[in-house]
């Protein structure tokens, strides 16, 4: 083994250790401090409200992804501060979580909001008195019809952002990671790896995918996160697999950030497997599901994508079906999405969903690795 | 004496019979009346008053295991009250297409495919719509619609797989069975979902009924069922 790669091998593992411990440590301290602020599930959020037996996860404290995204950032900032590597991650991660606790603080004690249909706008247009709050709305009508189109498939009023709120953070954020990559990385970050071929030149369309991937794996993330301890078990293999890729890449800032997450995740997952002590919230789904993208993009894999995040592209892609089949059919494909939900209602056993998901990841990426070694 | 007795097919009473005996948990019931009133769109079709029998058992047991309800413990009454609140069971529009599809289907024809809803000239996303959802595009209006049947001169020339349909276009009634005595008309039985007539009321909402005819003459089966009815005939 050259001394290159055991130095690698040697700080990814101690900032697995030492963020591990550092978030054993904080786990309970933040349970207390979300029970003492009353941040706890209630039951017209989230899932709770719509499987029967669900009511027992009422009053279990959410915004538990704050361990990891704050572990993450004080293990990153005092041991992997780059600035040409590690910057860009973790604001971005960083980015996701505001977004996620505002989504989490909302839901818990704010207030419902609406957002007024397009007929309901025209109407005013028409017939309100004061001109100019007229012509306020005939100016702002390309955002009214920006809003309402993220608003056909969303239920209406609602605590916490609005879903075209939650588009634009995650499109800046995907820009950001856009930015980075293609002008930052270098030229090598233009060609997309593709196993058994070599690579295609893909030149500035990567900015849209990249923004098109940081969005859509950091809502397949959260689309995840509604069993204890799903999303946080797939997330350590995920980050496992990104860990082993970046050791074989040689590429030390990469190979310590994934193996920090990890060791943040297993001290989560302990509290958060069931009954969980604690849930991730937006909080620690956007933020890791957008690093979980950055990473498998910025270690130029895309292409593994669906190998190293098998479950939560299942998972997201089941909601993406259901949808089509509610809206364009009429009928349900699954009696409830996300696939974990479906499951549940055929009878499988939490803990059993959890576990066969988290091994069937777990297989997933060792393909995904295999994938790599060609 | 002639005697003709004409019925629906086989497969369009089997439609019938599964709204008029629907099995759920260990109760056997009518499918209850509901409509779209609140003219929801995009909603599954079963919440819109269009769903097929084994859809409504379906989303009545699903919805009790969300709401963690054991409808075995429920009385009959208390069972409609649950399907009703819940936007579960059949129009009239919607159980005499149900109807008509199987009827159709048997002698190889897609109605769907038959009946005219939109052109898509005119509004192609509605076409569309249409084409994905026919069921819930429907309507009494579009059965009795030109397009997709015709007026029948006599009460005398009605078939089972007729229509009457109400003169303001706002329920229709499905021709089941037929009995004439020497080529006159002398009983005609038919099927359908009215609304009921009060707010409150959670009971079945499928009938059937059939009306013994001394006149041969559609006002005299108006007077009988209370109705003011035209005969139409889908034109394929």
């Amino acid at each position: 083994m050259n001394i290159l790669n055991h130095s690698i091998l040697n700080t990814t593992l101690f900032c697995v250790i030492i963020s591990g411990l550092i978030a054993f440590v904080s786990a309970p301290l933040l349970i207390c401090f979300l029970e003492k602020f009353k941040i706890k599930r209630t039951f017209d959020n989230g899932s709770a409200k719509g499987i029967g037996h669900r009511g027992e996860k009422t009053g279990t404290p959410i915004m538990g992804g704050l361990l990891i995204v704050i572990v993450v950032l004080l293990v990153t900032l005092f041991f992997n501060w780059d600035q040409r590597y590690t910057y860009v991650p973790i604001g971005v991660m960083c980015l996701a979580a505001i977004l996620g606790m505002w989504d989490d603080i909302s839901n818990v004690f704010g207030k419902k909001r609406r957002v007024r249909h397009l007929d309901q706008i025209s109407k005013l247009i028409k017939v309100h008195k004061n001109k100019w709050f007229r012509l306020w709305l005939i100016i702002t009508l390309p955002w009214t019809l920006f809003r309402n189109i993220f608003h056909i498939f969303s239920p209406q009023p609602t605590r916490g952002v609005l879903p075209h709120e939650k588009i634009l953070l995650q499109f800046t954020a995907g820009a950001i990671t856009a930015w980075w990559i293609v002008f930052k990385l270098g030229q090598d970050w233009l060609y997309v790896w593709v196993p058994f071929s070599g690579e295609i030149y893909l030149g500035y369309w990567m900015i849209p995918i990249i923004i098109f991937i940081v969005v859509f794996l950091a809502n397949a993330v959260n689309i995840s996160d509604g069993l204890d301890g799903l999303s946080g078990g797939a997330l350590i293999s995920a980050f496992a697999g990104l860990a082993i890729l970046s050791y074989f890449q040689g590429s030390l800032p990469f190979s310590v950030l994934n193996a920090t997450v990890i060791g943040a995740l297993i001290a989560y997952v302990y509290f958060n497997v069931k009954p969980a002590r604690f849930q991730m919230g937006d909080v620690g789904s956007l933020a890791l599901g957008s690093l979980f993208a950055v990473m498998m993009l910025a270690q130029n894999r895309l292409i593994l994508i669906p190998f190293f995040g098998f479950i939560f592209l299942v998972e997201i892609i089941s909601v993406i079906l259901q949808t089509i089949w509610r809206y364009g059919l009429g009928k349900r494909l699954f009696k409830m999405a996300p696939l974990h939900h479906h499951l549940e209602f055929l009878g499988w056993s939490e803990e059993k969903i959890v576990m066969r998901f988290w091994l069937i990841n777990l297989f997933m990426v060792i393909v995904g690795l295999w994938l790599a070694m060609h | 004496m002639e005697k003709e007795v004409l019925n629906i097919s086989a497969t369009g009473q089997k439609i019938i019979d599964s709204y008029l005996n629907m099995s759920i948990a260990g109760k056997v019931i009518t499918c209850p009346y509901y409509t779209n009133l609140k003219k929801e769109r995009a909603a599954l079709k079963v919440f819109l008053g269009k769903g097929s029998a084994q859809e409504i058992i379906n989303e009545t047991k699903f919805l009790s295991q969300k709401e963690n309800i054991d409808l075995a413990r429920f009385s009959e009454e208390r069972l409609y009250r649950f399907m009703v609140e819940n936007n579960l069971g059949i129009d009239c529009s919607g159980l005499t297409i149900h109807i008509l599809k199987a009827a159709y289907k048997e002698k190889s024809i897609n109605l769907f495919k038959k009946i005219k809803v939109v052109s898509f000239l005119k509004n192609p996303w509605r076409w569309l719509v249409s084409q994905l959802r026919p069921i819930e595009n429907i309507s009494v209006r579009i059965l009795a619609d030109g397009k997709n049947s015709f007026l029948l001169k006599s009460l005398n020339d009605a078939l089972p797989n007729d229509l009457l349909i109400r003169t303001n276009l706002r329920h229709v009634y499905l021709i089941t069975k037929t009995e004439k005595e020497n080529g006159i008309i002398k009983k005609i039985s038919f099927v359908h979902a009215p609304r009921p007539k009060r707010p409150d009321y959670f009971g079945p909402g499928i009938f059937q009924k059939t009306v013994i005819l001394k006149n041969n003459s559609l006002k005299e089966l108006g007077e009988k069922i209370n109705d003011e009815v035209i005969v139409k005939r889908l034109k394929f």
